[in-house]
């Protein structure tokens, strides 16, 4: 367990190196892998999931991605867009007429 | 008397799917797993989901994300969620 906070501080490091503002960091708890994943010389079974909410410029990612790679102890990496969840226009099934679509020209 | 111009009185709310007001995420796997064959893992399409575009799209979206980030399984449906309520028209 000390090992997955040096490697968390490691990182959130490194991000506030680059000028990254960390806004939350969140764990997904710790359960065995979906697949066995082969990183590093190494067959990993188990891992630990966290999730870091981060405010950076986009020339910050590969660079990230890089030092993540070379990271032992990160078998996976990521970077996702910020989900801006928006549900409440959603308008139902519009009936679309199938005519129209094959009869329309471009 | 003239006829009055006005929206059509019995028209019925529009059709939703299941999805429809359900924010998807890539972290919720259940979900996610609702949607794949369990012998296989492939994807069901929207004959068998029944979903609205957006909604498959982004079901596709999410579900290809998890498997490649490592949060769900690919070639076949997490063992735990095999007893879900069946959403998709499917027989098997």
């Amino acid at each position: 367990k000390p090992e997955t906070a040096a490697v968390l501080k490691r990182t959130v490091e490194a991000l506030m190196e680059r000028g990254a503002i960390v806004r939350n960091l969140e764990n997904l708890g710790e359960r065995s892998l979906p697949y066995k994943i082969s990183k590093h010389k190494e067959r990993h079974r188990r891992g630990g999931y966290f999730l870091i909410d981060l405010e950076a410029p986009p020339s910050i990612v590969s660079t990230m991605m890089d030092h993540l790679g070379r990271d032992i102890d990160v078998i996976r990496r990521g970077f996702i867009k910020h989900p801006v969840s928006k549900t409440e226009e959603c308008s139902g099934i519009v009936p679309v007429s199938y005519e129209d679509k094959l009869t329309a020209k471009k | 008397f003239q006829p009055v111009q006005m929206e059509n009185p019995y028209k019925e709310p529009p059709k939703r799917c299941i999805l429809c007001g359900i924010n998807v995420d890539y972290k919720n796997v259940q979900l996610l797993s609702q949607f794949v064959s369990p012998y296989t893992g492939c994807i069901y399409g929207r004959h068998i989901t029944g979903l609205c575009d957006k909604k498959q799209k982004e079901i596709t979206k999410a579900i290809k994300r998890a498997q490649v980030l490592g949060f769900m399984p690919v070639m076949f449906k997490n063992p735990s969620f095999l007893t879900d309520p069946k959403i998709c028209n499917i027989n098997y």
